[in-house]
This record gives structure tokens, sequence and C-alpha cells, in this order.
């Protein structure tokens, strides 16, 4: 049960074109945090960014504007995240995870 | 029925036209719409070239020609609202040089293009 | 990735038929005229949606990115068409009918541009209109509270 302090936030970003099992991967992941029952998770678009593929993506240009990065943050205690992570890193195949400490200061 | 020949030829021109997108977009980046320049400019010199050719034939001998090229694919493989999508779009991120080069370029030098076509395909 | 591309061909496919209605529904008009309305409409047409839909949908969030690509660079990309103008602008110049010319350009240039413009301008009324109805439902929320 998550409460106020020190907790482990999540933050994942992906290509908003991958797809997991038939899914938008974005979608999968946060149904799967919910399953798992983590506390809460969002999901953003980026406006513009770049990854490994070193193509700059961006809303202003047409064709680069179709697979826009996506982050998806999702904040619990750290024993949650750590049970959460080995289930979600294999279906990020491309893109970036990391888990920060944070302090919360407010939830629910 | 035309419409297939049509259809067929839009999904080679999008097709292109997506590819060169990317292609550009990774290779030769910017704030400058490159590729839709680019990919217009040479579909008004290519229907500039294939109008030229054309010109004077009876319609049922050059059918893939005009329906499947012409309208089909140099249709599909150029874009307007693209061109002035991104053209608002350079306004809004304040790249007023890179606009008024987009809009008056893309016009003379499209026009260009397409002349230049024709007199080759003459 | 890959299947964008497969959405992008579907949205050619029909962008292109679509133009080609667009022509042939203008036919008359442009025969008895001599001025290209079909493409001009066409233009300006798809200059409105395009900037309208992808503002909308980018914003908004509301549809997957296969049909936000599918439709925008797929269809739209293929339904206007630069190449059509070009050539019409350079036929009506051969025909010296420079007053058309002139017109032409204007419209489809000028016009085209600022109908962007326009969908750009809706397309955030419509999200401020619904981010004042929800501010609106969320102050009434906390009154009932």
């Amino acid at each position: 049960m998550m409460q106020s302090g020190k907790c482990k936030l999540l933050k994942i970003y992906i290509g908003e074109l991958q797809r997991y099992e038939g899914k938008s991967l974005y979608h999968a992941i946060v149904l799967k945090l919910g399953e798992l029952g983590i506390a809460g998770a969002t999901v953003s678009r980026g406006v513009e960014g770049y990854g490994v593929d070193k193509l700059i993506k961006k809303a202003g240009i047409l064709d680069l504007s179709a697979d826009l990065p996506m982050i998806i943050e999702a904040v619990d205690t750290e024993e949650k995240i750590n049970t959460v992570v080995p289930v979600i890193a294999p279906m990020v195949r491309r893109g970036m995870m990391y888990v920060l400490d944070v302090d919360v200061i407010k939830h629910g | 029925m035309e419409l297939i020949i049509i259809g067929t030829g839009g999904v080679a021109g999008a097709l292109t036209r997506f590819g060169i997108g990317r292609l550009v977009g990774r290779y030769l980046p910017g704030a400058f719409p490159l590729a839709t320049f680019l990919i217009n400019m040479t579909g008004a010199f290519l229907l500039g070239l294939s109008a030229a050719h054309i010109a004077g034939m009876p319609i049922s001998q050059v059918f893939i020609e005009r329906y499947g090229f012409q309208i089909g694919f140099l249709g599909a493989y150029t874009t307007h609202s693209t061109f002035a999508y991104e053209s608002i779009r350079l306004v809004e991120d304040g790249e007023w040089k890179y606009f008024f080069m987009n809009v008056g370029g893309s016009t003379v030098v499209g026009l260009l293009c397409c002349g230049i076509g024709y007199v080759c395909g003459v | 990735m890959g299947y964008s591309y497969f959405a992008v061909a579907v949205g050619g496919f029909f962008g292109a038929i679509a133009r080609f209605g667009m022509s042939q529904w203008f036919a008359y008009p442009v025969q008895s005229t001599g001025f290209p309305w079909g493409t001009l409409v066409t233009n300006l047409l798809g200059c409105f949606i395009l900037a309208l839909f992808l503002t909308i949908t980018l914003d908004l969030l509301v549809i997957s990115p296969l049909l936000r690509v599918g439709i925008s660079t797929g269809f739209l990309g293929a339904f206007t068409t630069f190449s059509t103008f070009a050539l019409e602008t350079v036929q009506l110049i051969q025909a010296q009918q420079f007053w058309y010319v002139g017109l032409y350009l204007f419209s489809s240039i000028f016009l085209c541009i600022a109908m962007s413009a326009f969908g750009f301008i809706v397309a955030r009324g419509i999200e401020q209109i619904r981010a004042n109805q929800q501010a609106d439902q969320e102050t009434a929320g906390d009154l009932e509270t």
C-alpha cells in the first residue's frame, strides 16, 4: 500500500507506434501496471525527440509526426516497482526505462 | 476500372512520399520541410514531362500513364496539404525565414520544374 | 512501425480515388470556364481538414497513431496535390489566361495556407471549449462537496 514518503518512479520512453500483442505498447503497459496493482500511471506524448535510431520525430513535419515519443510514468513503493520491472522490461523491446527515487508529498 | 489503376498509383505515390519523408528526416534533418519540398518539386517536374509525353495522343493509348502515373502516382506523391501544414507550423515556431523560403520557393521552383519538365518531354 | 506503411498505403489508395472523384464532380465547371476548380477545391478542403485533424488528434489524443498517419499522411496527403496545381498553372500560362494565372496562384498558395491556418484555429477553439467544459464540471463538483 503506497503512502507518502520515499517511493520509486518508473519512467518509460517508447514510440507511439510500437505494438504489443495486438495493442499499442503504451496502452498495454498501462493495463499491465494496473493489473500488477501499481498505485497510478500516466501516459504523455512528447512533441519532439529522438532515440537510438537518431531520427528526430516532430509534430511540425508531417512524415516525422507518425511515431512521436510516449512517456509512461508510474509511482509506487520500492518493492512494488521492483516486482513490476522484470515484467515490463521484456515488453519494451526498443526504448528506454529507468527508475528514480522520489519523495511522495501527496497521493490520493 | 480506372479507379483501381488510380488507387494503385495512389498507394505507390503515398508510400514513396512517406519513405522519402523519413529518409530525409534521418539524413538531412532540420527545421525546413525539405522532404515535402523535394517531393513536390520532383513531382511537378515529372508531371510536366509526362504531360508533354502524352500530349496529342488518344486517351485509350496512354491510359495507364494518364490514370496510373499522372493522377494516381504523381497526384498522391505530391501534396498540397502537407505543404500548407508545414508552412503554418514554421510560422508557429517563429521560423519566418524558412516560411517565406518554403512558400516562395515551392511556388517559383515548382512552376519552373513543371515548365522545364514539359520542355524536356517535348 | 511497419504497420504505419500499410496505413499510409490504404490512405493513399482512397485519397487518390477521392481526388479523382472531386475532379469528376467539377468536370463541368472546369470545362465551361477553363479554370481548374476541381484541384483548387480539393486542395482548399484538404489543407483545412489536415490542420484541423492533426491538431485535434495530437493534442486531444483521441485516436490510434496508425489511424492518424493513415488519414493524414496517407489519405489527405494523396487527396491534395501539388503537381497538378503546377501543371495547370503552366497550362494557363501557355494559354495566356493571365487573370486566371493570378487568381489560381493566389487561391492555391495564399488561400490554401489560410485554410490550413483556419484549421489550426478551429482545432484550438474546440480544445478551448472542451477545457472550459471540464473546468466548469470540476468547479460544479467542488461546490457539491
